[in-house]
Order: C-alpha cells, then structure tokens, then sequence
C-alpha cells in the first residue's frame, strides 16, 4: 500500500502540474494580431504583405494583365483550361473559378490596404517621421486605388457607356475587416463611385508619396499621377490626361530605353513607371504566371492573332513606304523581330507565334509591368489631338511624341540589311493625315502595337467604343460576372444583367 | 474477471508444481474438430474448484489433485466455440479429450475497448469487429480494407486506386461539415496522428496514407467503435467513431513460425473507352467547321480554314492522322510480391513476437510502385505476482514510386485521358514527343501543355519513403487483486521524405528539369495512465476505470525546389542551376483526457456502462479548452431469463446507450487572430492577416442514441445484431463562406447541426458445420443524413455541392441538363423556375421534345436544384464461406445503393468535343443536320456547348454498385502430408467484378481532398486495382 500511494500522488502530481502548460502551444509562423502592429517595421511589414497580395497571379500580379488581352483582337487563346477558354470566348458564367478567384483577390488585397491605412495613424514608434508615414500612407493608396480601378472595369459596364451614375461598379470596401465583428454584405456602388474611389485613393498618392527613391517596384507620386492620366484617357477626359502624362514626361525622371528589349529582358530600365516584381523565388508560377500563359517554354496558351500582325503592316504608311522603296530601304518593326516569335523563314505567323515580352517559360518571373513610359508619350499624344479640333491645330509636340515611340522600335535598314540611321524617314508629319481622325487612329494603332500583350487592348477598344469579338462595347456579355461564390454569400450584391435570371 | 483470471493463472503454476496423493486428476488432448490439429494455449476450467490449465504445444493438458466428484468443465480458446461438459473424477487419471468447433463469433472473445476489454457478451454499446482471419483472407495492402463490406455503418471507400492512396473512413454518416469526419486510429492504445488526412506535400496532386506503414498481417483485431458509450472514453476525438487495432503478440508454449509468401498481378478495373486518331480528327473537323459557320463562314473552304489560327487543327485527310493509345502506355499489368515471416512464442513469464515482412508492389499506372518493409517486435514478462511489463517497438519503411493523379496534367493517367490521339508519341527522330514543338508532330497543336502521357510516365519520378518507427512500453501493477494501475508511454515518429524529378520533356520539367523536396516529421508522444478496479461479489461485477492521458503532436517540415539541369540523369537538388523555393514551417497540439467508466453487471445479465470524459485540446481558446463528455448505456441479456428459455434462443441481449462525444478536428491556432509571415515581396519580409480572432471556437457536440439487439439462434450458429442510431450533431465547425469583400472567403464558427441516422442489420449463419462447412454473412446499413440548422438558415454552396438545410449534406446542386434541341444541335437545359418568369425570360422556351417543360440554351439561366446526394440509401456487404476439409472457397461482395456522384471527368470527357481534348466514344453520337435525334450536341469546336464543369447535371450520375471485392480458393495440406506442419496454398483475387451503371471508372470512389461538403465528387480518380495473387503459408 505505500507503493499505491506512491503512485497515485505522482499521477495526481503530474495530472495537476501538466494541464495548462501542457495544453499551451504556439504558433510557429505567425504571430498574434494583438500587438502584433506596433512598431514601423511592423507597418511596413503589413505593406510589404500588401504589395505580396496584389502580385497574386489572379489579379495584378498577372490574370488581371492577362484577360484584358485574351478577350481581344490581338491574341488567339488555344489553351485548353475550361474558365480560360470561357473567358477568351466571353462566354462566361457565374461558376468560372478564374473570376471567382480574381475577385475575391482584389478584395483580399485591399483588406491588406484597409489595416495599414487604419492602423498607421496609431503607431506611436519615434522612428515613424512623417515622411516615412507619408510614403507608407501613399503606397497603400496608391495600391488601392489601383486595384479599384482595375476591378470596376472587369465588373462592370465600360465608362464609356455613357450611364455611369447607373450601371453598377465594386463594392467600396475602406475599412478594415480584422475581426468577425466587421463582415458586411455590401453592396455594389455605382461605375462613377467606384472610379471616384479610384482616382480619390491616386490623388491622395499622388500627393503623399515622392516622386522617386522607396525602391523597385514601388509605388511613387509619377506612378500615381500616370495612373490617373490612364484613367482619365478612359473617361475621354482628354485635357485631364494629356496634362498628367505631361507631367510624368516633364518630370524627367523616365526615359526610353535604346531598345525594345531591356525592359523585357533585364526587367529594370529608366522605362518603367510601375511593376509588380517577380523573382525566381516569388512568383505566381507555372501555372498562372504571365510567361506561363505567354511563354512557349511555359504552357503556350495565348497565341498572337493575325489581325494583330496585320494591323502591325499597317504601322509604315503609303509615304512612308514610297520614301523607303525609293531610298532601297527597309523597316523592321522591332516590336515584331524582337518581341513576337518567328518561324524558321523569320515571318511571324499567328496563332503559331508568341509574345516574347514575359519569355521566362524556366524560373516564371517576367514582371508584371502595370504603367511604363512609351504609354505616356502615347496617352499626351492622343489626349493633346483629341484635344484639337483639325490636324492643323494639332500642337507639333503630338507627332514628336509619336515619333519618339517609333524612331525607337522601327529600325531602317539599306539594301544590304544594315542599320541605315535614317529614323526620320519613318517620322509621321502633320501632312500625313488628312484629318484629325486618321491621326487619332494612327496613334492608337501605335498604342495597340507598342503596347501590345500589356493588358491594355480590351480597355483601348471598349474606350473607343468598338467591337470586342464581334459584341457591342457596351454588352453586357463582356463585363464578368459577379462570381456565384459572393452572389450565394452576400445577399445584398447584384448580379450583373447577363448573368441575371432573377433566382439561383 | 480480472480476479478469475488472475486465479486461474496462478493455479497453473501451482497445479504444474504439486501433486496431491488422495486425489485423481483430469487430462486430455484439444483438437481442432476440422482439421483434427491440436490446440495449444486453450484453457480448461473447473468453475465449481475454480482452478484449470491450459494445453502445451501438443493440445495436452493435465490438471491434478482434484478431489474425486462430478465436476463441469469448460474448454475455451479464442476464434472457438467454447464447450461445457460434465467429468467424474474417481482417484484415477480422468481422460477428457475435446474437439473445438471454430466460430466466427464467440460471445466471451474479449472485445477490446479502448483502456480495457469486455467480452462480447456484456458490450452495451456498438462496436464492430474484424478478425485476423478476415484480414488474412482478404490479402491488403492496407488494413483499411479489411473493414469494407464487413463492418455494418461502416462506410470504407479509397480516393483512388494508386498504391498508398488515402482511405476515406465513415463511421455511421458524416458529422461535420469542416471538421475532420474520419475516426481516430488508436493502436495497441496509441492514437496515431493522421498526419491531417494525408502525408506528404501531395506534389503532383496525389496524397498518401497516413497508416500505410501498419502491416495488416500483424493485426491481431480490428474494432470499431461506433456509440457514443463505446467511444466516449475518447471524449473529444471520439465523435467520427475510433477504430481500435490490436497487434498480435506472444503467447506461452512451443515457439511457432510462420512463413507466408504471395505473388500475383495488378491491373486497372476499368479503361476509359476513348476515341482513336481517326474518329477524334473527324469530330474535330465537324467542331471546326461549326465554328466558322457561327462566325460567319458557313462555307469556309478547307484552304481558308487552314489558313487561319484553327489551321493546325483541321486536317481533313482523317486516314493519315496519328492514332497513339496513350491509355495503352502509361497502364501496365503490375506484379505484387510479399514475404512475411514471424516467430511467437515464449515462456510463461516471458513471451516474444517478432515478425518481419516485405513486400513489392506495381500498380498499373506507370510508374506507380510500392516497396515495404516492416518489423514488429514485441516482448511481455511477467516480473512477478503484481507486476507486468512489456515492450513494443515497429520500424517500417515504405518507399512508394508515387504517380500524379487527377487534377494535373503531369498526371499520366488522367492526361492520358484526355490528350488528344492524334498527338504522336515520338518525334520523327525516335526523341519523346515533349508536345510542345508544333513543327516536327503536327498533331502536337492539341497539346495544350508541354509534355505528353507518356513522357510524364516515364519522365517524372515522385519517390516517396516513409519511416515510421512506433514504439511503447507499458508496467501493469496489481495492488491487490482488484486494483491495479497501467501507465503506458508510446513515441510514434513517422517521416516523409519526398523526392521529385521532372525531365526536361515532362510538363513540369519542361524545358529546364525541375526538382522538389520536402521533408515531413510527425512526432506523437501518448501517454495514458488509467487504474482499474475490478470486483465481483454475489450477483454483481464491477469494473471502474478512472484514467488521465496525454497527446502531443508536433510537425516539421523542409521543402526545397530548384530548376535547370545539364541532364536528365542528374536527379539530386544538388544539380539544379537555380534554388527557386525554400521554406520550413512547424505546428504543433496537444490534447489532455481526464477519463472514468464504469462496468457493472448484476446477476450477469443487467448491464450498465456509464463513461465521462473532461477533455482539453491545445486548439481552442481558455475559455473553451475543456469540454464534458459524459455517456451511458444499459444491456439486457433477454436469453438469460427463464421466461426467454427455448431451444432454438441461445443468445439475445437489448441494448441501449446515450451520449456525447466531441470533434476537435479543425486546424491547429484555429481561434487566435494571426498575423502569417511569409508574404514577402521583392525579398523583402512581408505579413498579412492571415486569420480572423475566434476566442469562442469550441469543441463540435455529437450526441448518439444507440438502441440495439444482439441474437445468437440454433446454439449461436445464426447470429448478428441490429441496431439503430441516431446523431445530433451540434455547434458545428463550419468555415461558412462570407462575402469576400471581407477580405476572407469564409469563417469558421459553431454553427449549425446535422442529423445522421440509419439502421444496421448484420447477420452471420454457419448453415453446415463439421467436415463440409458454409457459412453465409451479410450486412445492411441505411443512412440518412440531413443537415437540421445552418446560420440565418442560408444555404451554403461549394461549386454543385449544397448545403441547405433539410437535405443531406452536399447535396448536388446543379442545373438540370436536357439534352439536345433537335432543331439545332444545342445543348439545352430545363428552365426549371417560375413558369411566370419562364414565359417572359429571355432565351427560355418549350419544344415538343421536353413536352410542357421549359428548356433554355443558356446555361446560366437554367435555375439549380437538388439532384441527388452522395449518401448511399443502403450500402454493406455479403459473403459467404465453404470449406470441405482442408479446401475452402471464401468470396465478399460489397455495395453501395442511391448515391450520386458529381463527375467532373466528363466536363472533359464528353463536352461534343468542345476543346482539345479526347473524348469517350459515346460523343460519336452527335448531332448533326441528318443525325438530329441525337443524344450528343452539336460538336463546335472552342465553343462551349452544354460543357460547363460546375454544377452541370449533364455530368450527375448515378453511383450505385456491387462488386465482387474478393474470391479466395485455398487449401491446407492433411498435415500427415508434411510432417505435422500446416501448409496451405491459395488463389486470391480482389476487385473481380463490378455491376454499376456509373459512366466513370469506377463508382467506389471518394474526393483526395476528404472534404466534407463534397463528398462523391469526382475527377479522374483512377480505378481500384484489381489483383490477383497466389500464395503459399507455412507454420512449424
């Protein structure tokens, strides 16, 4: 019987000593919430978390630059994956798990927003200066804004529709959901709201933020200000966003690269206005990375179109072509020999070859280049003719713009196949045009190309009012639906009219 | 019990030593009544003098100095009937010499119950049992198995026919829609970490076994605890039901050696029946050429199609196209080899089991190979009158040559499948076709992804090695007869290392070579302590177990990945050019059960278990750590009553119990609000919210009626149970899916309850005994699940899976498909809405075929409904045994009625060949302006005709089945053949025949992924194997 009591007081010592601590594990790749925003590391840590959410490969990070090439005219999609088949044919419905995914990233990201600009106004760290708090404040908006004004024109109908007090945009999400006590079942504001959201959250940015100096990658005050020239080109705005994408060029702190390539290549050049970064480590990989749909060595999905390759012939015209045949010159279109694969006899053949822009098939890091410079040259230049009311009232700084892109991309080349230095002869002169529209188009026919592959195509053409594979700018078939996922969660959204049948 | 037993095992010792002059004794020789082989270890008993002996090597038995008189002796040995007779004892040597019948059911076989045993005959609550036998006979490569078609409310299916493949296991229904729904595996009392469902990263979207490393030859039993009265000495993770494995260990007496070997073939139970070259570049040129028409080319010549981006894939000269059976190239006929050998044996203080066994498998999908190596060893001594100690320990490896499966390309079988015919398998210079080079294959514009079926079979390797070390150690003190304390200490240690390697032609290796790793450690420490009281007295017995345990759990692990390889050949990270991915992580939990139950029988026939357990679990918050788990049960031996005497009766006991047992199966830190490290950008260190506070988690409720009744008729030979249950399911852990403006898609809160019902009828006959003997068995189970509350009563819907409440959980929301419009070859669907809103929506409208019915071309417009759901109405097995002397024919069906499974395979498989992809020949009957009764829509190639992959009804099916699982013939040697040793040879094959008009491969199949809420939907899972082996044992 000692033994018995022996023992039975260890098991009852041990019963009692072990439980709490016993039962007490913590977490290994994480760290609590409480207290876990405290200092400016901290903030900037969330930032940087932030920026990690918007390089998602479902939304900036890549299918956000990817479907607004796939539904157009430059690219023929002749991949097999069912949601993007749906996609490039716009005949999508409410169930595609592409955009379910997209959507609900952009709102992912923007809760990561939300916490920053919620929480950096109570850090109390000496180490917070204003300026510090400024640029984290301004990058966190700029994201943001970015990501409303990306969303509201994959959701609802184009600005250019004309109804945009009406026809419906985003749910505005501004403050931060960090406990269950902040769910909502918003929902969706108006297109004019959301773009209101967008262009509040730039400006803002735009002032806050330097113009330069907080690193690859990062959001600065030209990145915003170019972003709100983009945006306001597309709400025909045209004084507005001539003068921001002259304030992006004067600024001087852009400049285009000697080649087409550097930017695709090295990643890095005095081109880029804004880019998501990609490292080999740190990307959205082989399955939804932009080389994995672009690139042959990723899967090859997306294909170049030959109405792109034919609107590329058009890029010399007839005076142009006459000088040239006279002097025994040629042009190569760089943008095509470098850029856009060639078969084994040099010509490009669609549906055959790739954009070579995102060509890193291995290690799926080709950045995702959201603004960079030729787009501003471009966006003055349209803004400023649209801005004109005949082709001799258009200042000469259109053409100089223009001709800058194309001196660039266009090489000359003598009979004998050598650079002939001659740029000048593919320069357009005011006499080119014989009216302000053959201008525009021209313009806009050198966006398509210059730009080409950069997401840009489907927003260009809903702006311009055309046609998008064979529907209407303003059919409702081309805007994404609601996914079904948030339409069976949140009783207060709205489904957009193709999608609507007035039950489940 | 524990008294008697204790009794009995001294009087061995003092009835082998003594011998008393004025006394006679009695002796003999127990044989098997079969095989007429004697039985050692069998124990005989004299209840009136309370003492007996047990048989040597030989079946011999002597039991001296008995007093002269008439005595009843009963002979009992596990796995036999136990057999009463009547002996006068003179002063002479009595001979009692007794043949045992064998039985599949023997009322006092000790029933193992978790931290104790009772025999069958006082259970009160449900448990289901497997025997070593039906292990044996049903030659597993996991033990799994063993419990399909055998076990009544056990529901057993595997997620897929690759060696090593995940299990799903569930125990009367599924109660919770978040939470894990498989039971706890407890072996030799260890709760084993299921490792989350699955081990091992999955690359490559496959998932491995967690208990793959437990060798079902050694498995002495399999119990299943199925009531709440049964499991509750779990408490928390007793709600899924528990699955005890016993192993076998030792027993005194001559050293016996077993040998056995098996070898045989594997091979798929089903093929996809496909289109070849020919047919597919036909249907692709009628899908091609729809198109143009719909884009304004009706009559697009062959030259102008070719001309544009479809050109690659037109080809009208149909005869030259390539034709590769790429099914044919990545499916073998496997081999399957396995050698096991033990040794058991021991003396009467110490006894010894050591067994060993290796085995070598081939799956039929290429590469898919499993190794195994196994070792038990277990010692037992008694050191003296009140002390037991023994020791356990396991090492096993397995090394499993894995194969990608469902949802990737990379996964041979599936792209099999699906890659298009015409793609050839070599290149003109005899290199493998890597798919991705148009210009040497043409038919390579239907690869949508680099690699090829066949390139991925031979150019990925996916090797995984398991090590699992289990050991333990237990003392066993008795402080008096009726008290004594038990405290065993186990270390499970399991580790995956993975390895993968894909080549420069295989779709994830392309162009480069790309490598992974990952490496897995699980370390499960238990330790349980639990004092017993046993007493009996008068009519009462009463055993009282009062126990605290402890569990903890942690998990590391390292992943690698790097690209760019010289060669091939070079397989090691150590080769790779570029590191493209590192990360290390580690979780951990810990569980702590405070446990009683008691036991306690009047006159041996009124029965009473009460049980409770305060549990805490390391993964909820302070304030609900802890929860209280108390049950109780009551038994009824009815055929004990005088009233109840009649020949015919021999056995009949009701039985009923209540209780409520929790589920702690959700995530590790599941209610702390974190911030998750690792969201880095640009290399530099990020955070983002990764969870939302959730103080007020606490544990899921399921509380279980269980009422049943136990027969035994014609001196037991037709025997079984029926029983019904009934579990509430309450507070349940549900990840309800939010607006995802929230920043999070879904939370997980205590909401909602689920109801699970179903009666359980088992029935076992031994219609014939002696030198002919058959037997039959068979068991029904029905099952009704039904999802009772859910928050604001808002329906819940993954993809086609619904969660509403009134229907069953996940059932298969989907819009209903029609058919073919005979006037234009679209696929249509039934409006089924409003008819008000029908006659005015755009798009909706009546033809004659669907008479009154409104149809609509427009998928989205269709309006959901329930289709059906993958609770099966009945689902069990039947089988039956027939044996003449040494031959025996033993043969197992199991089945599955009512389900639905979503089948997702044919969103690929049969969409009139809307994509790239090859399709089942049934697509052959499309329409067409002169085949316009056609079952098929209209081909039109990139265009999505009646396709769609969510909650599309054209892809429902039914999922009813009955498959023959094994057959065995087999045959003992007469042991005067070979020198008294036993010898038998059989023939086992498993899978044989499937009845089932499910248009996938195989119906008997379940998700990888374990969820819950979408369970019976399907993607390219591959079949069962189904083997056939020939094997010999020998014992000496």
């Amino acid at each position: 019987m000692k033994y018995l009591k022996y023992m039975l007081s260890l098991l009852l010592v041990v019963t009692i000593s072990s439980c709490d601590e016993f039962l007490t594990e913590s977490p290994q790749q994480s760290l609590p919430l409480e207290g876990g925003i405290s200092t400016v590391e901290d903030i900037e840590n969330l930032l940087n978390g932030a920026y990690n959410d918007v390089q998602d490969g479902d939304i900036i990070g890549s299918q956000s630059l990817v479907f607004s090439e796939i539904t157009t005219d430059n690219t023929v999609w002749t991949g097999s994956f069912p949601t993007y088949v749906n996609i490039s044919e716009l005949d999508m419905d409410p169930t595609n798990g592409s955009i379910a995914g997209q959507w609900n990233d952009y709102f992912d990201a923007t809760n990561s927003l939300n916490i920053i600009l919620a929480n950096i106004g109570d850090i109390d760290d000496p180490n917070l200066t204003d300026q510090r708090a400024d640029a984290i404040r301004g990058q966190a908006l700029f994201l943001r804004g970015l990501l409303y004004f990306s969303g509201v024109r994959y959701f609802g109908l184009p600005w250019s529709t004309g109804n945009n007090s009406s026809n419906l945009g985003l749910p505005i999400r501004t403050e931060p959901v960090a406990s269950s006590d902040d769910f909502q079942n918003p929902s969706r504001a108006t297109v004019a709201e959301t773009y209101a959201q967008a262009v509040g959250d730039l400006q803002e940015a735009a002032n806050l933020l330097p113009p330069g100096g907080l690193g690859e990658g990062r959001a600065n005050s030209l990145a915003a200000t170019a972003l709100l020239s983009r945006i306001r080109l597309g709400q025909a705005q045209y004084p507005a966003a001539a003068d921001l994408a002259g304030q992006v060029i004067s600024s001087g702190n852009f400049s285009l690269d000697e080649s087409v390539l550097p930017l695709w290549r090295t990643e890095q050049t005095g081109e880029q206005i804004f880019s998501i970064i990609h490292t080999p480590q740190d990307n959205p990989g082989i399955n939804n990375s932009l080389p994995a749909f672009y690139a042959i060595q990723g899967r090859d999905d997306i294909q170049i179109s030959q109405s792109f390759l034919d609107a590329a012939d058009e890029i010399v015209n007839d005076r142009q072509q006459a000088t040239l045949d006279a002097a025994g010159q040629t042009v190569v279109d760089t943008r095509i020999s470098l850029l856009v694969s060639v078969g084994d006899d040099g010509v490009p053949t669609a549906s055959i070859d790739n954009s070579l822009k995102y060509d890193d098939g291995i290690s799926t890091a080709d950045n995702a280049v959201v603004i960079r410079y030729p787009e501003m040259l471009l966006t003055r230049a349209e803004g400023l003719a649209r801005t004109s009311t005949t082709v001799a009232d258009v200042p000469q700084e259109v053409f100089n713009l223009v001709n800058q892109v194309r001196r660039r991309a266009l090489v000359v080349n003598n009979a004998a196949g050598e650079d002939a230095s001659s740029e000048a002869a593919i320069d357009y002169t005011r006499a080119d045009f014989a009216s302000l529209q053959e201008l525009i188009d021209a313009i806009v026919l050198e966006r398509r190309i210059e730009l080409a592959f950069e997401g840009q195509r489907l927003w260009d053409l809903l702006r311009l009012r055309m046609s998008v594979k064979g529907m209407p700018f303003d059919s409702d078939r081309i805007t994404f639906p609601i996914p079904q996922t948030e339409i069976d969660a949140n009783p207060n959204i709205e489904q957009n009219n193709a999608y609507d049948v007035g039950g489940s | 019990m524990l008294r008697k037993l204790l009794t009995l095992f001294l009087l061995c010792f003092v009835g082998v030593t003594y011998s008393f002059a004025q006394s006679g004794s009695i002796q003999g020789t127990i044989t098997d009544a079969n095989s007429g082989e004697p039985l050692p270890a069998t124990n005989i008993y004299l209840p009136d003098l309370e003492r007996g002996a047990s048989t040597d090597a030989n079946g011999e038995y002597l039991i001296e100095g008995i007093p002269a008189g008439t005595y009843t002796v009963r002979v009992t040995y596990i796995g036999y009937s136990t057999v009463t007779r009547q002996a006068e004892v003179d002063n002479d040597a009595t001979i009692i010499n007794i043949e045992l019948q064998r039985s599949s059911q023997n009322l006092d076989e000790l029933v193992v119950v978790g931290f104790g045993s009772t025999s069958q005959r006082n259970l009160t609550g449900s448990v289901e049992s497997v025997s070593a036998e039906e292990i044996e006979e049903a030659h597993l490569t996991t033990f799994e198995g063993a419990l399909q078609g055998n076990a009544a409310g056990v529901q057993v299916t595997s997620t897929s026919g690759v060696l090593g493949a995940p299990v799903s296991v569930r125990v009367r229904g599924t109660t919770s829609i978040s939470a894990s729904s498989q039971p706890l595996y407890v072996v030799d009392g260890i709760p084993l970490t299921d490792a989350g469902g699955s081990i091992g990263s999955g690359f490559g979207g496959t998932a491995t076994n967690p208990f793959l490393n437990i060798n079902p030859s050694n498995i002495k039993s399999i119990q299943v605890l199925k009531s709440a009265t049964s499991a509750a000495v779990y408490g928390a993770r007793g709600s899924n039901g528990v699955v005890l494995i016993e192993t076998k260990s030792g027993e005194s007496g001559k050293t016996q050696i077993n040998i056995g070997t098996s070898v045989g073939f594997t091979e798929p139970t089903e093929q996809y029946d496909i289109l070849n070259g020919p047919q597919f570049q036909e249907m692709a040129n009628v899908g091609i050429r729809n198109f143009f028409r719909d884009i304004g080319f009706p009559d697009a010549s062959a030259a102008f199609i070719e001309s544009t981006g479809f050109g690659p894939f037109f080809n009208e000269n149909v005869q030259e196209v390539a034709s590769t059976d790429w099914a044919d190239l990545v499916t073998r006929t496997g081999t399957i080899q396995n050698y096991n050998a033990s040794v058991s044996g021991g003396s009467s203080e110490t006894q010894f089991y050591f067994s060993a066994n290796y085995s070598d498998e081939e799956g039929y999908a290429r590469p898919n190979q499993l190794e195994q190596f196994n070792v038990l060893a277990k010692i037992d001594h008694t050191f003296n009158e009140n002390l037991d100690i023994g020791i356990s320990i396991s090492p096993t490896r397995s090394e499993n040559s894995r194969v990608a499966i469902s949802n990737a390309v990379a996964a041979p079988y599936t792209y099999a499948a699906l890659a298009a015919p015409v793609i050839p398998q070599f290149y003109p210079n005899g290199e493998i076709n890597d798919g991705a080079d148009s210009q040497r294959a043409p038919g390579n514009s239907f690869s949508a992804f680099s690699g090829t079926p066949f390139g991925n079979a031979v150019g990925i390797e996916l090797l995984q090695t398991l090590t699992q070390v289990n050991t333990s150690a237990y003392a066993d003190y008795s402080f008096t007869p009726t008290l004594a304390l038990k405290t065993d200490f186990s270390v499970q240690y399991l580790q995956s290392e993975e390895e993968q390697r894909n080549a420069n032609f295989a779709t994830d290796g392309f162009p480069v070579g790309v490598a992974d790793a990952n490496n897995e450690q699980y370390l499960n420490y238990n330790w349980n302590n639990t004092l017993t009281y046993t007493n009996d007295w008068d009519d009462h017995s009463l055993t009282a177990v009062a126990g605290i345990t402890f569990q903890r759990e942690t998990v590391t692990s390292i992943a690698l990945a790097g690209d760019t390889f010289l060669s091939n050949d070079l397989t090691n990270l150590a080769s790779a050019a570029n590191i493209t991915f590192g990360s290390g992580t580690g979780s951990s939990f810990a569980f702590q059960n405070n446990l009683g139950r008691i036991n306690y029988s009047f006159k041996d026939r009124y029965l009473l278990t009460l049980t409770a357990s305060y549990n805490g679990s390391s993964r909820f918050g302070e304030t609900e750590q802890y929860g209280f788990f108390p049950a109780g049960s009551v038994g009824w031996i009815i055929s004990d009553e005088e009233f109840a005497e009649a020949d015919f009766l021999s056995f009949l006991k009701l039985r009923a119990g209540y209780g409520i047992i929790g589920n702690a199966s959700i995530g590790n830190f599941a209610n702390l609000a974190l911030l998750s490290a690792g969201a880095d950008y640009n290399s530099q260190p990020g955070i983002v919210l990764g969870q939302l506070s959730n103080p007020g988690l606490k544990w899921e409720e399921t509380a279980q009626l269980d009422v049943g009744l136990d027969y035994g008729f014609l001196d037991n030979r037709v025997r079984g149970s029926l029983s019904y249950y009934n579990k509430q399911t309450s507070d349940l852990l549900l990840a309800r899916p939010i607006s995802a403006t929230n920043g999070f898609t879904g939370f997980t809160e205590n909401i909602g309850e689920i109801e699970n019902t179903g009666l359980e009828f088992d029935i076992a006959a031994d219609i014939l005994t002696g030198d002919f003997s058959w037997s039959l068995n068979a068991n029904v189970s029905t099952i009704n699940n039904e999802v009772k509350s859910l928050p604001e009563g808002q329906d819940i819907i993954f993809g086609e899976s619904l969660i509403r409440e009134g229907e069953a959980l996940g059932s298969f929301f989907v819009r209903e498909y029609a058919g073919v419009n005979p006037e234009n070859g679209d696929a249509l669907y039934f409006f089924n809405g409003d008819t008000d809103v029908a006659e005015t929506a755009d798009g909706v409208f009546q033809i004659d075929k669907f008479g009154d019915r409104f149809v609509t071309d427009n998928f989205s417009t269709a309006q959901r409904i329930i289709g059906g759901d993958p609770f099966p109405d009945i689902f069990g097995g039947f089988g039956t045994n027939v044996a003449y002397k040494g031959l025996s024919l033993n043969v197992n069906f199991n089945y599955s009625l009512g389900n639905e499974i979503y089948w997702a395979d044919g969103s690929f498989l049969r969409t009139n060949l809307s994509s790239i992809f090859n399709q089942d020949v049934s697509q052959l009957d499309y329409w067409t302006p002169e085949n316009t009764d056609a079952s098929v829509p209209e081909p039109r190639f990139f265009t999505n005709n009646g396709s769609t992959s969510t909650g599309n009804g054209r892809y429902l099916e039914d999922g009813s089945y009955l498959r023959l699982k094994s057959a065995t013939v087999g045959y003992t040697l007469p042991r005067e053949w070979v020198n008294g040793n036993e010898v038998r040879v059989y023939a086992q094959g498993t899978n044989l025949l499937t009845f089932t008009d499910f248009q996938g491969l195989d119906p008997e199949v379940t998700p990888a992924s374990g969820a819950n809420a979408t369970q019976g939907n399907v993607f390219f899972q591959p079949p069962q194997q189904r083997t056939i082996q020939f094997g010999v044992n020998l014992g000496f």
